[in-house]
């Protein structure tokens, strides 16, 4: 898990994916535009960070060894908070079919890897109220 | 006058016919060889009964001496009946006999002088009128029951195009239309033996399909003597080899080849359970018919042989239509051997080895219940995979095995156990045909087919056709491998494409955000023109690879089919819009004008918008690099009642005509190593246009420019 900054109170995002290097990126990124972000390695960590830290946005990948990002999805729905089961969440894929995976999981959105950062930048903003402003360059 | 003949001893007509009637015969024979029937006939055949009638005719004359009265006997009779199978008229009879007159009178003139007994004289008138009125009585009886017989020939013949049939009537009319004969059967020739296929009286040997080698058995004798055999006690002579003759205790049996030309086809014979002997008349009689019935059978076995030609050029018809229809070649042995059950077989076994063992593919017999217990024995006696006869060997060496005829040693020595030989003899296996299934790999297997309850028996012409199947077999099995084998090369490819591409996006995706971070954190510091470059070639290689890894997904899309598109309403003007704005900068960067032309806003299509805008990304990038500087790309639409045109005009370079259809083709495509990319871009681009039930075409003058064409159909209110 990444806690990018600690002084930050707002919900931060949660990037779910098994590849380190994406997902290490993909949080410094987030970091850089001011998008606070924890990571999880797979389903099952996702869902400790899930209620740990109340996230206001899920990043999921699909495919992960251990618990997927299918039976992620089916543990989250079946938490007792209604509010965590309710956090949306975003498909990351690399995979070009996975946009019927992603409705079938009930996801609000599909962003294809190599992901088009504006365009996921522009979804955060939508879920997570933070304008990318407040960046924290350095 | 001939030596050894005193003239003072043959004072009298009847001594003179006596001492003289070698030379009386020959001049006679010589005067009847005029009469049309006797042309061909031998000396033997012309002779016939005629020593003898001189002889009784010399009686009778001399019975004017005598006083004892003497008759010609059935010597006339027999005669007639002679020259009647000979093809005589009764009017070439009559002259036979005034010729014969004629001889004697005229040598006696010649040699003795005009005087004769007058008493003599009328003994010898009273002969011949006997022998004549004798000869018309039998001939005329005779006759009519000959030309019976040979109607009930015909109608048997009328009955049905059918040999079985024919020769069944043939054999049943020969019975009630002789007195005495209480048997009769018909052989014909396969090969070189003769099976019997009429009975009546006999039908144990019908029944039994009991048959003979030429040359071997009573009927064998007349074949290879193809001349009529008598036999007075067929039951107990050694020759006779049928079983069925023995016990019923035939008697007299006669048999007479049949003959077409100069070869035995077949033999028939008749025989009499009271009497030892049958009547001149009856043989005769039997010879006609069987002679008569012969150009019918041979008619009738050229059309059996043309009706078994033609169905079994309509199953290998029927067979390859299967073979061809269907790439899954269990499915298809399932078919054939329902195909050729009863077509030319009653059983068809199909095995195949797979991994050294033998595979029982399908087991056709018009009777489920047969077929079960095919199975059954097939579990319970399992075929010895090195057994020297039969499936194991066929696959082994390739080499068809076939019998005619399937004897009772054959099934004892095929059989395990004595329970076995009982179920083997049980099934009524007559004949079979075992043929390989061959392959450029080596035999695969074998099919065999088994006659049984239609008495069927193969001939070379049957192997023929079977092999015929076999090899049509082997090369649909063959294709059918290629076929997986090729859908498994490409189910391989698709999947390492996937894995492959799926690793190449997650690592693009860091390099490219990597990228992107490394720029956002130069920007605020002195440095950052020093860095812009090279991190705008690290984006730009990135950008590259990503498309890359697109297209060859898309491509391995389209050539499996599942290519996915989701149609939706679309503003043409938009789409134009949008394609023209994302090729401005490239098209700027070039020196080439982009423009495109308006179009009405109610002209929509149905289309998956991302997949169309590629197509046109495509066409319009592929314009702009074709273009030199200062030339110019336009995008505009026609819109017809039906259809859409979306059309992309370059000034650029041209395609030559020759290499026009070969530019949508993907893998000419990638041989033009000049270019950059893939290359794939034309062919994903008309996969997407097809997809959508569209079509993408092409017009191009070298040095003038091309015009690539998308046709949709038009979206109406």
């Amino acid at each position: 898990m990444h806690d990018d900054d600690d002084d930050d109170d707002r919900p931060p995002v949660i990037v779910v994916e098994d590849h380190q290097d994406s997902r290490q990126m993909l949080c410094d990124f987030l970091a850089a535009y001011g998008v606070p972000c924890v990571t999880a390695t797979d389903g099952r960590s996702a869902i400790e960070a899930l209620q740990i830290h109340r996230p206001c946005l899920i990043l999921l990948d699909l495919m992960m060894p251990g618990m997927d990002g299918f039976q992620f999805r089916r543990a989250q729905a079946a938490l007792e908070d209604r509010e965590l089961a309710a956090v949306p969440i975003i498909v990351l894929t690399a995979m070009p079919l996975d946009i019927d995976h992603a409705a079938r999981l009930g996801a609000m959105a599909t962003v294809q890897k190599p992901i088009d950062l504006d365009r996921l930048l522009a979804l955060i903003r939508g879920y997570c109220g933070s304008d990318g402003s407040g960046e924290s360059a350095g | 006058m001939a030596p050894g003949v005193s003239p003072s001893s043959v004072r009298r007509l009847s001594d003179f016919i006596r001492a003289r009637r070698d030379d009386i015969v020959e001049d006679w024979a010589a005067r009847v060889r005029s009469l049309s029937p006797a042309r061909e006939l031998s000396h033997t055949a012309i002779v016939d009964h005629l020593p003898l009638i001189l002889a009784r005719v010399a009686d009778m004359v001399e019975a004017a001496q005598t006083g004892v009265p003497m008759s010609l006997g059935d010597l006339p009779q027999r005669h007639a009946l002679d020259r009647l199978g000979r093809g005589f008229d009764f009017d070439q009879i009559v002259i036979e006999f005034n010729l014969l007159r004629r001889a004697i009178l005229d040598l006696w003139a010649t040699e003795m002088g005009a005087e004769i007994d007058v008493r003599e004289l009328r003994h010898l008138g009273d002969a011949f009128d006997g022998a004549l009125a004798d000869s018309a009585a039998k001939y005329a009886s005779a006759r009519e029951k000959l030309l019976k017989a040979l109607d009930s020939v015909s109608e048997a013949a009328l009955g049905s195009a059918d040999l079985e049939v024919f020769l069944q009537n043939l054999v049943t009319s020969m019975l009630t239309g002789t007195e005495a004969v209480d048997t009769c059967v018909v052989l014909l020739r396969e090969g070189d033996i003769l099976r019997v296929r009429a009975a009546a009286g006999l039908e144990e040997e019908l029944r039994t399909g009991f048959f003979v080698k030429t040359g071997e058995g009573f009927a064998g004798r007349v074949a290879s003597e193809a001349s009529p055999v008598f036999l007075r006690h067929a039951a107990d002579d050694p020759i006779v080899k049928s079983p069925a003759i023995r016990a019923k205790g035939v008697r007299a049996l006669y048999g007479v080849p049949l003959r077409r030309e100069d070869r035995v086809i077949g033999v028939a014979h008749i025989g009499s359970l009271t009497a030892f002997e049958f009547s001149d008349e009856d043989k005769l009689l039997f010879r006609t018919m069987v002679s008569r019935a012969t150009s019918g059978i041979v008619k009738a076995q050229i059309l059996a042989d043309l009706q078994r030609a033609e169905t079994a050029q309509r199953f290998l018809a029927d067979a390859s239509r299967e073979l061809a229809g269907s790439l899954d070649y269990q499915v298809t042995l399932e078919k054939i051997a329902r195909l050729a059950v009863p077509a030319i077989a009653d059983w068809c076994v199909v095995d195949l080895r797979e991994n050294g063992f033998l595979r029982r593919v399908s087991v056709a017999h018009a009777d489920p219940a047969k077929e079960k217990l095919a199975r059954e024995l097939e579990e319970r006696y399992p075929t010895d995979p090195d057994a020297s006869v039969g499936v194991p060997q066929v696959i082994r060496s390739g080499v068809t095995e076939w019998s005619a005829d399937l004897s009772d040693e054959d099934l004892r020595a095929g059989a395990r156990d004595d329970a076995h030989l009982g179920v083997l003899r049980e099934l009524g296996l007559k004949a079979y045909i075992i043929v390989p299934i061959r392959t450029r790999r080596g035999p695969l297997g074998a099919i065999a087919l088994i006659t049984a309850e239609s008495n069927r028996r193969y001939s070379a012409t049957d192997v023929r056709v079977a092999e015929d199947l076999g090899r049509r077999v082997g090369m649909a099995i063959e294709n059918a491998l290629l076929y997986q084998e090729a859908q498994e090369a490409v189910a391989v490819r698709d999947r390492v494409l996937a894995v492959v591409s799926h690793d190449l996006r997650n690592q693009l995706g860091v390099v490219k955000m990597g990228t992107h971070l490394l720029a956002r954190k130069l920007e605020a510091t002195a440095d950052k023109n020093e860095f812009h470059r090279p991190i705008d070639t690290i984006e730009r290689t990135a950008d590259s690879m990503q498309r890359l890894v697109t297209d060859l997904l898309d491509m391995a899309a389209l050539q499996a089919g599942k290519l996915t598109v989701e149609p939706q309403p679309l503003v043409v003007a938009d789409i134009l819009e949008e394609a023209c704005r994302s090729q401005q900068l490239i098209a700027a960067a070039k020196g080439v004008k982009l423009t495109v032309h308006s179009v009405a806003v109610d002209v929509r299509i149905m289309a998956d918008r991302e997949r169309l805008l590629q197509a046109l990304a495509n066409l319009l990038g592929n314009a702009i690099k074709f273009t030199d500087q200062g030339g110019s790309v336009t995008l505009r639409a026609n819109a017809g009642d039906e259809d859409v045109t979306i059309a992309v005009d370059d000034t650029g370079t041209g395609i030559p005509t020759e290499h026009l259809d070969r530019i949508f083709d993907p893998y000419q495509s990638l041989q033009r190593t000049e270019q950059r990319g893939t290359g794939l871009g034309l062919y994903i681009s008309k996969g997407i246009v097809v997809r959508h039930g569209g079509r993408l075409e092409v017009e191009s003058t070298v040095g003038k420019g091309s015009t690539f064409m998308i046709t949709l159909p038009r979206l109406k209110d």
